[in-house]
């Protein structure tokens, strides 16, 4: 029997001597392919931002001499210190917000008996379908200085001046803090939902009441995890650029990000060399912090799936507490999802915006939405949008899955592999997409303003979350499954197509449902790079706020979230069954 | 039908797995099994004759093929060598029927193209040979642990390949499947006459089931032999301990001769007469299986005076169903006994005696 | 297989990404029948027949979308049917920086750029070129360029605006030196852009001379003016939402068209008022030249500033009046004098107001 030797190898005579060799010391191509396609996308915008920082930049937007003049402004800039503090101390307090918010849901939903807790979820399902602009606006509506709460705190209080001022610190930290609750909720179910009873149980035994034991107990256990989740958002707030640009800059609060977009768009020309020393400067911090959050978090905030004898998470009896509570999980989507949706509504009724009062209501109207829905403008928008997420959900899942195989099988070459795929951590969506706006416009290419540029900056970004999908995908399958396909002959590319990959779908579908939930919220990775022929969605949105065209803001913010609520729907299910991470 | 000279496979990280110039032979329509404790290195050296691992040393040949040849630069990709392997954990597929299972190997053979018509033959004989023949459309997740277990056999031998590997295929069953299939496992192969190799650390399976049995610990090989020879003629302490239960005497060689050996224990001097495999290096230990040792009341003694009668108290006795096992206390020393010995107990006072020709003595420490 | 070390593939590949870096100047050639200075007899023919071959336009404006702007598109679309008129609205800092980036890339989007107080940034970045229009001919001669990078749409005269239920007629402010009055402090706000506060202090630099108008500011600036770095649009909505009392520099025709929807505000232009005036250009190599010459034709006839008047704007062409309740606030309808501060001058002085504004208002 004759026995094929290598790839290329013919079959030899039998009794001939050795077979050819196959030399394993190689990098295997597919690695090598996909460093490639990596590097390209995720090194240019290292190149261009640095370069841009260091280069004067002249009146006909060519680049002028080198200089640091751009990095010693900063320095000399009076404002910095301001704008650094602002830049600490607002994630801060959105992270604690957030948190707070976040944990309290997830302790009710799940480890108490309150009644109505699937509502929480249901909440956060909608949640995930909203742009971010919408939401901010919703929230500037709620608490401006003739809003309504506004409006109740005076009556209830009397005295003349408003109470709140949401164009301040405090409202940025609430509006961002709020914005997070429902994804730290989603993120923290699985932590209380894990932990083991007999903790509590035992305390019980001891004879500690409710609070005792969440006190002493409950919280220890997931101290850890919430730490975690606590670096994260702050990370996240960090680097937020929706709500700096809307709450803090009409206030004056200034923080990094918003600097960028200020030096930027209120500047003739627009100063692309000072943006990008901002851009350098966030980069570094943002690194600085990456590096702590790995240090200390990840190991403790970790996906395990469920197994193993003798689990069952207890649920606390709340006695008397119990109807509290349920009032509690109702109030709390209420303030953090309907009335910020409600307000949209009234909004997208009224030809033009006016607090709520009897005296409107006969005004109340379809007008923007058949302006919505007519107008071919919106509709390119709309279609731009679902266009932009599929295709950057489908590039980054599909390179993903190869890159996350590669790496969760440890192949030679896949430490680099992992290491390119998140890099683009490091860059704050407005970063990146003043990185991309220089290569795109000084790349050579003609692909400024074109929805392919938004595809590619979107692909880019999302790289991370997807390689994480994936690696968690290719870990629950055990390897064996692979090696059983070799046995029998298969080669290594026929394995992973008729064996991982069927095998992986939850996993790529989950990815990819969460790609594209991501890229269509976020406004400033496309905020620079948009064109009128690939108008997205969230730029219109963010548009109409900044020229007052509120009605229709909220008219096409309405149809879209609904568009959006199947797709975090579908998502969430599919998380939940495959036991899958949501962020 | 495999020869295996040098293997050796080093892992950086740890220091338990790896293995040291392993060696061994397995003929034609053999079933030889490996069998040591967790770290020995079996599974390493299963793997490295599948293909799935590297090793750093080494040659190993099938059916006169080199397929692994460090020096010479070759190896031959597991997937080129036409085995047959049941995994520990099946790895059974679980996105595809019983019969796609099964089916996989033929669709994947390199040498000849299997029409549509031979692959449902092939495959259906081979599922009814496992009795799984009614079961070929169901999806493989469906599966108990046993029918996996027959489902990733049935995969391993649709190929008729040359050389079946196992490892340790039965640890995930319950304690009456595993007879079941340990009878079957034995049936089979004698049946089809493949060459198989077999890893476990369960020394019961290993004398159930193989020709010969290969005992690694910590990397190498200790013992090769026939489950007999293994038993009755351990090598050293260990191989004594792991395969069947011992009792061990340690002490110093008092004298020898040709046809015994006398140990002094701390019982005090103890005749071996038994089979000796000591190989030239000096003996430190008596060795008397518990089923060999007698009990008797006190003062209903036979034969030979003084020589390996020891006094003893019964402390425990554990009913095991088809025997009774007892300890003994003798001083410090507890012996175990095997037998119906159902009418002594607690605190009875009995002669404990090691018939000198089931004593044998053995080498504590090397490898 | 080879042994490609990975690092000899990054390396390779990030050098080939930077050598594309290297840039290339945008080198789109321009059509050789460029209609934008053709003054030919046969003029309106070329054009039209250029334009049905494009068959579309994009126009850049600052405009607000619905009163104006949409009523425009649409206005030349029934006019000549066969083009598809797009636009995007965008504040002039947002313009200039999307237009410096197409013409940088080298490839222009915009076909036409309507806007104000681009027309120096854009000459100095290279941008635009030289158009010529027959309807030209019928704009004041204060009013063009001489050069031909532009020519004026609209009118803008910025003033005050207040809201209706927070302030009385009695406390109206009737001069720029009323604004320091101990009553306003902190119910004021400006928008913190070029077309704002910075043109405010232009104005006031301008009329009342640079030493008075200095003193003048620095007392202004003890009235806790709110900034908010938005348009002057979105002011006028907070003023009228009753967030603040009063807002500085209005565009007027604002207050004026919300007030005719019901909105509580209303315009206050005080002697003497800032005006400047809003501009057509015409970029380098725009994707549809012949559409785009036949955009501008538009703009600038009679049927176009009709539309500006109809949305409450003021025309510039002087056979177009603006609409009644507009007229009514026309500098030299009611007795006021014009600042007028021309694209150049705003462009030149800019600076300086720029820096007036840190030094005394930015906290």
């Amino acid at each position: 029997m004759a026995i094929a030797s290598t790839d290329r190898g013919a079959a030899t005579g039998a009794g001939s001597g050795a077979d050819r060799v196959v030399t394993v010391r190689r990098y295997p191509l597919k690695v090598v392919i996909l460093i490639g396609v990596l590097a390209a996308g995720i090194i240019p915008p290292f190149v261009f931002l640095i370069y841009s920082s260091l280069h004067q930049l002249d009146a006909d937007g060519t680049f002028g001499a080198l200089t640091v003049a751009n990095f010693t402004a900063i320095f000399h800039d009076r404002a910095l210190a301001t704008t650094l503090i602002n830049s600490a101390l607002y994630p801060l307090g959105a992270a604690l917000v957030a948190l707070s918010v976040g944990a309290a849901q997830a302790w009710l939903a799940e480890r108490t008996d309150a009644s109505f807790r699937h509502i929480l979820y249901v909440a956060a399902i909608i949640s995930l379908g909203i742009p971010y602009v919408l939401y901010i606006v919703a929230w500037l509506l709620l608490l401006s200085k003739a809003g309504p709460v506004n409006a109740i705190l005076q009556q209830l209080f009397g005295g003349a001046g408003p109470y709140i001022n949401v164009y301040s610190l405090g409202g940025m930290m609430f509006v961002e803090g709020m914005l997070w609750s429902p994804l730290a909720f989603l993120l923290l179910s699985p932590v209380f939902r894990n932990s083991d009873a007999s903790f509590e149980e035992a305390a019980s035994i001891c004879g500690a009441g409710l609070f005792s034991t969440l006190r002493h107990i409950t919280m220890g256990m997931v101290r850890p995890a919430l730490l975690a989740f606590g670096l994260l958002a702050f990370i996240k707030a960090s680097e937020a650029f929706e709500v700096p640009a809307l709450v803090g800059l009409p206030g004056s609060k200034r923080v990094l990000t918003s600097t960028i977009y200020q030096t930027l768009t209120l500047s003739i020309p627009p100063d692309n060399g000072s943006a990008s020393a901002f851009g350098v400067l966030l980069l570094i911090i943002m690194a600085i912090l990456l590096h702590i959050y790995n240090r200390v978090a990840a190991q403790t905030y970790r996906y395990q799936t469920v197994t193993g004898k003798g689990f069952r998470p207890r649920v606390v009896r709340l006695g008397r507490w119990r109807h509290a509570a349920g009032v509690l999980i109702v109030a709390i989507p209420l303030v953090v999802i309907v009335v910020p949706l409600a307000t949209i509504l009234w909004a997208a009724l009224l030809p033009y915006y006016q607090p709520f009062s009897v005296a409107a209501l006969p005004k109340l109207g379809l007008a923007n939405f058949v302006q919505v829905l007519h107008s071919r403008s919106f509709q390119s928008s709309i279609v731009n949008t679902l266009v932009l997420g599929a295709s950057a959900a489908t590039l980054v899942t599909a390179l993903s899955v190869i890159a996350g195989w590669c790496v969760a099988r440890r192949m030679r070459g896949s430490a680099v592999l992992d290491t390119l795929a998140a890099l683009p951590l490091v860059f704050p969506a407005i970063v990146l997409g003043l990185a991309f706006l220089q290569i795109f416009v000084h790349g050579g290419t003609h692909i400024y303003g074109t929805l392919l540029s938004l595809i590619i900056a979107s692909t880019v970004a999302y790289m991370p979350y997807g390689l994480r999908y994936a690696q968690l995908g290719v870990i629950q399958i055990h390897p064996e499954l692979e090696e059983a396909a070799a046995i029998a002959g298969a080669r290594q590319g026929t394995a992973f197509f008729q064996i991982v990959l069927p095998l992986l779908v939850p996993a790529m579908i989950s990815c990819w449902l969460f790609v594209f939930l991501v890229a269509v919220r976020a406004v400033s990775l496309m905020l620079l790079l948009v064109g009128p022929d690939s108008q997205i969605v969230a730029v219109t949105l963010f548009d109409f706020w900044n020229n007052g065209q509120i009605g229709e803001l909220a008219a096409l913010g309405c149809v879209w979230t609904a568009i959006m609520t199947v797709f975090s729907v579908a998502f969430l299910v599919l998380a939940r069954r495959y036991q899958l991470p949501l962020g | 039908m495999l020869q295996v000279e040098n293997l050796t496979k080093l892992y950086a990280a740890a220091d338990s797995g790896g293995i040291r110039d392993i060696a061994f032979d397995v003929a034609a329509g053999e079933f030889y099994t490996l069998l040591g404790p967790s770290g020995c290195g079996k599974s390493t050296t299963l793997r490295s004759v599948a293909g799935l691992e590297e090793p750093s040393r080494g040659r190993v040949t099938l059916d006169n093929r080199v397929i692994f040849d460090f020096d010479k630069g070759v190896f031959v990709p597991a997937n080129q060598r036409r085995l047959g392997m049941v995994f520990q954990s099946y790895a059974v597929w679980p996105h595809m029927s019983v019969f796609e299972n099964t089916a996989f190997p033929l669709r994947m053979a390199r040498d000849m193209r299997w029409s549509k018509a031979d692959i449902q033959k092939r495959v259906m004989r081979t599922l009814e040979t496992m009795g799984l023949a009614a079961l070929a459309e169901r999806s493989a997740a469906q599966l108990s642990g046993g029918q996996q277990q027959r489902l990733a056999l049935a995969r391993a031998l649709v190929g008729e390949p040359r050389l079946l590997l196992l490892d340790e295929p039965l640890s995930n069953l319950d304690a009456l499947l595993r007879e079941q299939m340990r009878s079957e496992l034995r049936r089979l192969q004698k049946e089809v006459g493949v060459t198989a190799i077999y890893v476990t650390h369960d020394q019961s399976e290993a004398l159930a089931l193989s020709d010969r049995i290969a005992i690694m610990h910590d990397g190498a090989i200790v013992q090769i032999g026939a489950p007999r020879q293994i038993y009755d003629q351990p090598r050293n302490a260990f191989v004594a301990t792991f395969v069947g239960r011992s009792n061990l005497l340690p002490g110093a060689l008092l004298s020898r001769d040709e046809q015994a050996v006398q140990i002094a224990t701390v019982l005090g001097p103890v005749l071996c007469k038994g089979p000796i495999a000591t190989g030239g290096r000096a003996p430190g230990a008596a060795l008397i299986r518990p089923e060999h040792v007698i009990l008797k009341a006190i003062g209903a003694g036979t034969g030979d005076a003084a020589i390996n009668r020891f006094r003893g108290r019964v402390v425990q006795t554990a009913f095991l169903g088809e025997s009774t096992e007892s300890l003994v206390q003798i001083g410090d020393i507890s012996i175990v006994v095997r037998g119906a010995v159902d009418q002594y107990s607690g605190a009875d006072e009995v002669e404990v005696f090691f018939p000198p020709e089931r004593t044998s003595a053995i080498v504590v420490d090397d490898k | 297989m080879r042994i490609i070390a990975p690092r000899g593939a990054l390396l390779l590949i990030f050098g080939a990404v930077a050598a594309l870096s290297a840039g290339s100047a945008a080198a789109q050639t321009v059509a050789s029948d460029n209609p934008a200075m053709y003054r030919g007899p046969d003029r309106e023919q070329r054009l039209l027949a250029g334009a049905r071959k494009e068959g579309e336009v994009t126009v850049y404006s600052s405009m607000i979308v619905d009163q104006a702007l949409r009523p425009i598109i649409d206005g030349f679309e029934a006019k000549y049917p066969f083009v598809r008129a797009k636009y995007v609205r965008d504040d002039p800092p947002q313009q200039l920086q999307k237009l410096t980036a197409e013409s940088r890339a080298g490839h222009m989007v915009a076909d036409v750029v309507e806007s104000t107080g681009l027309e120096v940034p854009m000459r100095a970045a290279n941008i635009d070129q030289p158009f010529w229009s027959p309807q030209i001919a019928a704009y004041p001669e204060n009013l063009r360029d001489a050069q031909n990078y532009w020519a004026p749409t609209r009118v803008s005269y910025l003033g005050a605006c207040y809201n209706t239920n927070l302030v009385k007629p009695a406390d109206l402010p009737k001069s720029f030196q009323d604004f320091l009055n101990p009553n306003w402090k902190g119910k004021m706000v400006w928008s913190g852009t070029t077309m704002g506060n910075l043109l405010f202090i232009t104005g006031v630099r301008n009329f009342m001379g640079e030493d008075k108008a200095y003193t003048y500011l620095q007392k202004l600036a003890k009235q806790d003016i709110a900034t908010i770095p938005s348009a002057n649009r979105v002011i006028v909505d907070r003023v009228m939402a009753g967030e603040y009392a009063m807002c500085l520099d209005a565009f007027l025709h604002h207050p004026i068209i919300s007030a005719r929807k019901g909105a509580p505000v209303a315009s206050l232009p005080l002697d003497p008022v800032i005006t400047v005036v809003s501009s057509v250009m015409l970029p380098k190599s725009p994707p549809h030249p012949y559409a785009a010459m036949l955009f501008i034709d538009y703009l600038l006839s009679k049927d176009g500033q009709g539309k500006l008047q109809q949305a409450d704007y003021f025309p510039a062409r002087p056979d177009v009046p603006a609409s009644p309740d507009l007229n009514k606030i026309v500098p030299h309808n009611i007795g006021l004098r014009e600042n007028f501060i021309s694209p150049a001058k705003m462009n030149a002085d800019l600076p300086r107001s720029r820096q007036i504004y840190n030094e005394l208002f930015s906290k």
